[in-house]
């Protein structure tokens, strides 16, 4: 590794390869269903927040390409009438953006977003029926304790995913 | 016998996507597995940034 800048550029192209990659996978198992729209909507919002994060980022380059690329987007937000408040050729307001607020904005909306998964749970597999054996031998009695693990499925679990990370 | 599957609508309905889960769970440890991800993601980033980063070259002054 040559210098810092190259291990923060493919961190953040990960970063973003990663969130692409969720989005997509999200989009195919229709994760929003079941009253988990917010929880799809906040994960858009971390997608935009963090889309204007890595612009302000390339502005933060002091290159030529961050010249040409603060110049051209400076039109774009004056014809928007932002320009007063978002000035591109700002580079100390663009410090404050790229360092302070942005990041903190991104990651209280991460943390939103993962609070909704962890309150409304992970919506079950598209071809999840009510007929599905388990469904029907864990309906939810009122003598029975709600959690039903099974020592097979954890065991598999445990390993599947501790066989794919390491 | 046909399957009812559930709709898509983005809509809290009477299907298995809208009821708490009733199904067997496992166990995962949320802080275990980000501390995972972030050491795999940081080993992958630190290996790309080696093969593919830009050389370190020193910049030209009139003192060299």
């Amino acid at each position: 590794m040559n210098s810092f800048a190259d291990f923060f550029w493919y961190m953040i192209e990960f970063f973003f390869i990663f969130m692409v990659v969720h989005l997509w996978l999200k989009f195919w198992m229709a994760a929003w269903r079941g009253g988990r729209v917010l929880t799809w909507i906040t994960g858009v919002i971390s997608f935009v927040v963090s889309i204007v994060a890595a612009f302000t980022g390339y502005l933060l380059q002091t290159n030529f390409d961050s010249q040409w690329i603060a110049f051209e987007a400076k039109d774009a937000l004056n014809a928007v009438g932002v320009g007063a408040w978002f000035n591109v050729a700002n580079v100390g307001q663009l410090f404050t953006w790229h360092v302070t607020l942005l990041p903190l904005a991104v990651g209280a909306v991460v943390v939103l977003h993962v609070l909704l998964v962890r309150v409304h749970g992970v919506a079950p597999p598209l071809d999840a029926a009510e007929s599905d054996a388990q469904l029907l031998h864990n309906r939810p009695e009122a003598t029975e304790p709600p959690e039903a693990t099974e020592p097979v499925g954890t065991e598999s679990g445990g390993a599947e995913f501790g066989g794919a990370v390491q | 016998m046909t399957r009812k599957n559930s709709s898509t609508s983005w809509r809290k309905a009477d299907d298995v996507a809208s009821r708490p889960w009733t199904g067997s769970v496992r166990e995962y440890d949320l802080i275990k597995e980000l501390i995972i991800g972030v050491v795999v993601v940081g080993v992958l980033v630190f290996g790309v940034s080696a093969i593919f980063g830009s050389p370190d070259e020193p910049s030209v002054s009139l003192k060299t």
